[in-house]
């Protein structure tokens, strides 16, 4: 029996020496979910997702995904969590589908080579399959980033500024893998100043100020097109 | 099992791009070499006295290549920060030291009997008949060397200026594991046993690695 | 609780002051010149006595690193660097002192001992620590890579001793070993442990000192942090 795709953080406190990245954050997102954070340079966004992601230790309080901790011995729940962040994580002298093979190994993903397939094809990689990571544009490598988060078919998917160096076209297709996920049960949460996109796939925005959660707004009710403004109204407000 | 599949895909990951770009086992042969041409130049190799201590110099040669090899392995995973990839991969964070350790072992080693040729020209020493003792000692020696820096290498790969205070720390740790192999080398020359620094110089490598195992996941926690 | 630790540290500097000059009269007036040695035998009064405190520091360098890594308590770690700082310093008066003795009495400025050459090698690994740290611009990051150095040091110690006695000692053992029956004058044991005790208490006190500075310059740090933001 598995656990249905939860993301809980309460009264999380994270230290950079003296400076308190966090001091006191929560969110959480249900399964079927997807909160959008949104807060100025230096609230703490990437902080909170790295925190939930396993990758920052919390000073204090409690994070957990799917009811376990991201950081437990039995590494399950890692398996199920997609994280995507300005790092990319990827090798800029492998090819695009020998980064997908790569991780599709770490990751012991079966059928490896059509998955890989399927995943360039799906980020529009695949005429690029054999080129080096490092010769791409930055939108190219976020989407290979993109293919990578999305390769081992996570239902919690943590994304830091995941618009990011992407055109239109590119935009919109992550925005309908993203609202897919979603309307298959998967938690989401996600950070973006572009809020066009972004706002219209969440069902909640949270701003985060000073490591504090600074003010909510429910989008659930708005139709899509008057989310972005209600985000924008929370973020003006916030001053 | 899944452990060791993970490890053989970190593993065939660094060798893979080491075979792209050949950078950092080219750079450490040439500087193995480097160091070799000038420690010809800084004691007269011609004379017999310099044979007795002919096996420090080459291992002060391997040693000073061995930190840009471990620096380099870890570079890698620094570039597009491929390390992020790592550590959200559902495994034990030991199993990225293990294939680290290995990988570096091999390039290290690789880069010494790439050395030693020019060690026979430039010295004068015939080492053929020596060799498969001094293979199997190196290989130990690499490894209990490579053990703790692999260790070191990524504790200094967090620090501001990257790796620049790495053999610092490197050095003075590593110190058992290179005078075991120095004399074990010496032995070797001496047409001696090496029999007792080759079983030390395990024991060392099993300490060193076993440690550095336990210790790693807590350098790269943040 | 700050007033009671201002006049704890007061109270062991007014002791630790004194001891030093009732120290200094025992081992040069109290204690008899060595026969053989001569005057120069007096400088084992403050060497070895530097030498235990280096190691006692490293050893809570060891300790207070465990600690860290299982609390995650800044203490800890404030309380490993100011014994590295201190424990660096009583192991370069090791090491000045070593020399200064071997050279009337050996005729050589330095020898191959295991003890001597593992204090050397001990001294470059813990500059090595303190050089980590000065390199580590976050605290909690500084704290955990120091403190993953700090216990592979010094479980490295006995392994570097081993080593370098089996295959680097030129000499037999020190003369001073202490062992039985080494008839040692009753004055002189009483100078030598006098000093031993002096050292271990200014120890304590350097680090009680040391640990302060440090927590007020981790404080001085957030203060800084908290301009930058408002900025």
């Amino acid at each position: 029996m598995i656990s249905p795709p939860t993301i809980l953080g309460r009264g999380i406190v994270r230290k950079f020496g003296f400076l308190r990245a966090l001091d006191g954050a929560a969110l959480d997102a249900r399964a079927g979910e997807a909160v959008l954070l949104v807060g100025p340079n230096g609230a703490g966004k990437t902080t909170l997702l790295r925190v939930l992601a396993g990758l920052l230790l919390a000073n204090e309080g409690e994070v957990s995904i799917c009811g376990q901790s991201p950081r437990a011995n039995e590494h399950n729940v890692r398996r199920r969590i997609g994280f995507l962040s300005h790092g990319l994580a990827l090798y800029g002298d492998l090819t695009a589908s020998e980064n997908l093979g790569f991780f599709a190994r770490l990751y012991r993903v079966e059928n490896r080579a059509e998955r890989v397939r399927a995943a360039l094809r799906e980020v529009g990689l695949e005429s690029w399959r054999d080129e080096p990571a490092r010769s791409f544009s930055r939108g190219m490598k976020q989407r290979l980033a993109l293919a990578r988060v999305f390769l081992h078919d996570p239902d919690v998917l943590l994304l830091d500024e995941p618009f990011t160096g992407l055109d239109l076209d590119s935009a919109r297709a992550l925005a309908d893998r993203l609202a897919s996920a979603r309307a298959r049960g998967g938690a989401l949460v996600l950070s973006s100043h572009h809020l066009e996109v972004a706002a219209p796939l969440a069902d909640r925005a949270v701003l985060l100020r000073r490591g504090r959660v600074a003010g909510e707004a429910d989008l659930g009710g708005l139709s899509a097109s008057e989310r972005a403004p209600r985000v924008r109204e929370l973020l003006a407000g916030e001053s | 099992m899944d452990g060791l599949a993970r490890v053989g895909a970190l593993l065939a990951k660094d060798l893979l791009l080491e075979l792209r770009t050949r950078q950092g086992l080219f750079s450490m042969t040439l500087f193995s070499i480097l160091s070799v041409l000038l420690l010809a130049f800084a004691f007269e190799p011609t004379r017999e006295e310099t044979r007795l201590i002919a096996p420090g110099l080459l291992w002060i040669a391997f040693a000073f290549a061995g930190t840009i090899g471990l620096e380099h392995t870890h570079a890698v995973e620094r570039d597009m920060d491929g390390m992020e990839g790592l550590l959200l991969a559902p495994m034990d964070r030991g199993l990225i030291y293990v294939a680290k350790l290995l990988a570096g072992t091999l390039f290290m080693y690789l880069a010494e009997l790439l050395t030693l040729p020019f060690f026979v020209v430039f010295f004068n020493v015939d080492i053929l008949p020596m060799l498969p003792q001094m293979l199997l000692l190196n290989l130990a020696g690499t490894f209990g060397f490579c053990a703790v820096g692999t260790l070191l290498v990524a504790v200094t790969a967090r620090t501001r200026l990257k790796g620049v205070i790495l053999p610092v720390l490197l050095f003075p740790v590593a110190v058992p594991v290179l005078l075991a192999a120095v004399e074990g080398t010496a032995a070797i020359f001496r047409g001696e046993s090496y029999a007792a620094a080759l079983k030390i110089l395990i024991a060392f490598d099993v300490v060193f690695a076993s440690v550095a195992f336990l210790m790693f996941g807590f350098v790269l926690e943040e | 609780m700050n007033g009671a630790r201002n006049r704890i540290d007061r109270g062991l500097i007014l002791l630790v002051g004194p001891a030093m000059v009732l120290n200094l009269f025992l081992i040069f007036y109290h204690a008899p010149v060595e026969r053989t040695m001569g005057l120069v035998q007096k400088i084992f009064y403050f060497h070895v006595p530097a030498a235990w405190v280096a190691f006692l520091a490293f050893f809570v360098v060891f300790i207070a690193s465990i600690a860290y890594l299982a609390s995650r308590r800044a203490s800890y770690d404030r309380l490993a660097e100011a014994s590295a700082a201190v424990g660096v310093l009583f192991c370069t008066l090791v090491l000045v002192t070593g020399p200064i003795w071997a050279k009337p009495v050996w005729g050589i400025w330095w020898t191959w001992d295991a003890r001597l050459t593992s204090t050397l090698v001990l001294w470059f690994l813990y500059v090595g620590y303190l050089l980590l740290r000065s390199y580590v611009p976050d605290a909690a990051r500084r704290a955990t890579l120091s403190a993953v150095l700090g216990i592979v040091g010094f479980l490295d110690v006995p392994i570097v001793y081993l080593s370098i006695r089996w295959w680097r000692t030129q000499h037999p053992s020190p003369v001073f070993a202490g062992g039985e029956g080494s008839g040692l004058d009753p004055r002189m044991r009483a100078a030598f442990f006098f000093s031993l005790a002096v050292f271990t208490l200014l120890f304590v006190v350097l680090v009680r000192l040391r640990m302060r500075l440090c927590e007020a310059e981790g404080r001085a740090e957030a203060l800084l942090d908290e301009r930058r933001r408002s900025l």
